[in-house]
């Protein structure tokens, strides 16, 4: 491994040399066995700068107000980050790091302070992984802890939200902190033509940010209790795989497209399983004459499914989707409307019932946002939303509410 | 011993005699014209975004991505002007030549002097800053010839055959703009590199005075307006300004990326109808409803200039940018 990765390296970067020079180079690089030397970095002009890590620190936080009691909040409102008092909720603190480690490694940590219902503070090493930055063949290598590269917001953080909260689904099937864990991913960028990028990673399975799969032991889900599981074969580890293309439509409009499946063991019994596939779509419409980014009008949407074996024996099927519509009509502001619908199908079991589990129960969700950015920085929200649930007592809810955002550090570069 | 022969391998083979011509992407349209200039048909070169584009905002999509993946060389303004959006299509292309570091990564604000830097603490009450410096210096056509000299070196450490053709034809950029700066007549009169040295350190004026060949060109089209007073939306004009001797003398947004407020506008208006300021230049991206109420209120004109070229080279930039402001000022 030592001298065939560096081979590799050598031959795969010289691949518009000639044939006989990439021999030669490759002879060489076998003799040597060792490390090749980077490249020598070009002499810039520009003034030296340094720039080992680059430091930035977000704060989102939301105050609101609902027609429902906050243990009821806490339920219409599953996402880890979504606001979940009557009053204050600081949703995420987040500390992003980020540098280049030598030619060959780039890394990033994202650490979360939170407060939690009891006052305490809380701190979640929501990411730290590195990403090779000289693979071969357009492939990318990351590994340590990271999001799921399921579908478009399950990776993205809580302060490039378009919403408050999260979707329903979301909360339902990747869990309240998205789904995320410790584990090894590759992605290629195909060469063709058009952007056709294909991810696949492994991770561990286990835990609350893997709520689908092996979610802690004395957890429920639809009235079974989950069980220790230990991992036992290759195939008890958390897979993905992931298909994403883009095509543009003039220079105004590109159309995003993916698809997504992740498959895993769940803790119902020893032998059970889940699989959770998902379709994406995110449009955006933009014109070239814009002014810091206003006007521009974005759709996006995702639909979800979830198998879930348990050993009675049953499958538990759910579904989940949400569309949502954001426009920048004029500078600063973003309006936006979302639906969300979630549904778990029926699975008598004991006393259990569907209609009462508010992870489980069919749920609309009707939400619109009004959003003014003072600068890049700097965000202030407001959003309502109108909830149906069968789990809810009277049926329905309403709730309102503001959120604001700073962020201060390095300036963030946002992904499309 | 045989790390060096390596280095110098790694820096060489991935660049030795492109088939089908090197694959040049470019982060502004002007940067890929002067490429063009300069590579001639041995390039292929691609602009990200257009000159009807605020180049600060980009969105970063995926078709960027692919083009990046397939570049050879990549040229950006650099001074942090596409810091918003050129790391993660670089991320995305996950092309090792062109990664900051690696040669086919060009930088070409390199030898450019810099003007606007900051001096003191920069925080981001000031906006959204610059730190290292104003990145519209493509704006000024003497840094274009400076830039065509970085773009030709780096097209020659690419395509080592042909790096006698880059540096003439470099050089005859160079000229072509040296023409169009001060006319035919004083270029063969005086020769490029002296009157490039002039102009820089503001000698020219006294030089043409002491008789001889009359100043020509962009620059002579330029004199009668020295010293005038002009207000414009963004500090994306200083490097024409400085270069053709007139003064920006405040600007319309009220910092970097911060919209100004009624005040700012009402203490613009009114230090503009004392100075007696004629000329508010904007560009097509930025909002012309404030831009042109000020200038209604303060009696002056509105010019809406390009940023970049619109037409087939980066000279033509300046016979628009010249004769806009020639019939305004």
């Amino acid at each position: 491994m030592s001298t065939s990765l560096p081979l590799l390296l050598l031959v795969a970067t010289s691949s518009v040399s000639t044939s006989s020079t990439s021999d030669l180079e490759a002879e060489l690089a076998a003799a040597l066995g060792s490390d090749p030397q980077p490249a020598a970095p070009a002499p810039s002009g520009a003034p030296s700068s340094v720039r080992f890590i680059d430091i930035a620190l977000d704060l989102l936080g939301a105050a609101g107000l609902s027609t429902e009691k906050e243990a009821t909040i806490r339920d219409l409102e599953g996402g880890g980050h979504d606001p979940k008092n009557r009053g204050f909720t600081i949703q995420n603190v987040e500390l992003t790091l980020a540098g280049i480690v030598d030619p060959y490694l780039r890394g990033d940590a994202n650490i979360v302070l939170q407060i939690d219902f009891g006052g305490e503070t809380v701190i979640e090493l929501e990411e730290a992984y590195l990403t090779s930055l000289a693979l071969p063949f357009n492939l990318q290598l990351k590994a340590g802890q990271f999001f799921t590269a399921f579908g478009r917001l399950n990776p993205a953080h809580p302060h490039t939200w378009d919403f408050v909260d999260q979707p329903v689904v979301n909360s339902r099937f990747m869990g309240g902190d998205g789904l995320r864990s410790q584990g090894v991913q590759l992605s290629w960028l195909t060469p063709l033509p058009f952007f056709l990028e294909l991810t696949g990673s492994v991770q561990n399975s286990q835990g609350e940010t893997a709520v689908s799969f092996r979610n802690a032991a004395g957890e429920t889900i639809a009235g079974r209790e989950l069980i220790e599981r230990d991992v036992d074969h290759p195939g008890d580890l958390l897979y993905l795989g992931r298909l994403k293309s883009s095509f543009d439509f003039g220079e105004e409009t590109t159309v995003v497209l993916g698809a997504s499946g992740a498959f895993g063991p769940n803790a119902t019994a020893l032998d059970t399983k889940t699989m959770i596939l998902g379709a994406d779509l995110y449009v955006k419409w933009k014109p070239l004459t814009n002014e810091v980014g206003w006007p521009y009008f974005a759709l996006q949407a995702e639909v979800l499914m979830r198998r879930y074996d348990v050993p009675d024996p049953a499958v538990l099927t759910d579904y989940g989707l949400y569309a949502q519509a954001l426009w920048g009509f004029v500078r600063p502001w973003v309006v936006g409307v979302r639906y969300d619908f979630a549904r778990g199908q029926d699975v008598a079991f004991d006393d259990y019932t569907t209609s009462s589990d508010p992870l489980r129960d069919e749920r609309h969700r009707a939400s619109a946002v009004l959003t003014y950015y003072p600068s890049e920085f700097s965000k202030l929200r407001l959003q309502y939303a109108y909830d149906r649930a069968d789990f809810l007592p009277d049926g329905d809810a309403h709730s309102v509410y503001l959120q604001a955002e700073i962020i201060f550090g390095a300036h963030g570069a946002h992904k499309f | 011993m045989r790390y060096s022969i390596l280095a110098l391998l790694m820096f060489v083979a991935p660049f030795s005699s492109p088939a089908f011509g090197l694959e040049v992407v470019a982060t502004l349209p002007d940067l890929a014209k002067i490429a063009e200039a300069v590579g001639g048909d041995r390039v292929h070169v691609t602009a990200i975004t257009s000159a009807v584009q605020d180049p600060h905002f980009v969105d970063p999509k995926p078709s960027f991505v692919v083009k990046l993946r397939d570049a050879d060389v990549f040229l950006i303004s650099g001074l942090e002007l596409e810091i918003g959006w050129v790391p993660p299509l670089l991320d995305g292309a996950r092309n090792p030549k062109i990664n900051a570091g690696a040669p086919g990564y060009v930088d070409c604000s390199r030898g450019i002097p810099v003007i606007e830097r900051p001096t003191g603490e920069v925080t981001r009450a000031m906006g959204d800053a610059h730190p290292l410096g104003n990145p519209h210096y493509l704006l000024d056509p003497l840094n274009g010839v400076i830039v065509a000299r970085t773009i030709a070196e780096a097209l020659g450490k690419a395509d080592p055959a042909g790096a006698a053709d880059y540096a003439a034809r470099s050089k005859a950029f160079g000229r072509t703009i040296s023409e169009g700066m001060f006319g035919k007549a004083l270029v063969d009169e005086v020769g490029e590199s002296k009157l490039d040295r002039l102009a820089r350190s503001g000698e020219l004026d006294a030089f043409v005075a002491k008789g001889g060949v009359a100043l020509g060109g962009w620059m002579g089209k330029m004199r009668p307006f020295a010293g005038k007073k002009i207000v414009f939306y963004h500090r994306s004009f200083s490097y024409f300004a400085e270069r053709f001797g007139l003064v920006v003398a405040d600007y319309v947004e009220l910092k970097p990326g911060i919209q100004p407020g009624p005040s700012h506008l009402a203490d613009l208006i009114t230090k503009m109808k004392k100075e007696g300021i004629k000329v508010v230049g904007t560009h097509a991206f930025y909002d012309e409803k404030v831009a042109n109420l000020v200038a209604a209120k303060a009696g002056a004109k509105l010019l809406v200039v390009p940023l970049a070229s619109t037409g087939s080279s980066y000279a033509q930039l300046f016979d628009t940018l010249t004769g806009q402001f020639a019939t305004a000022l």
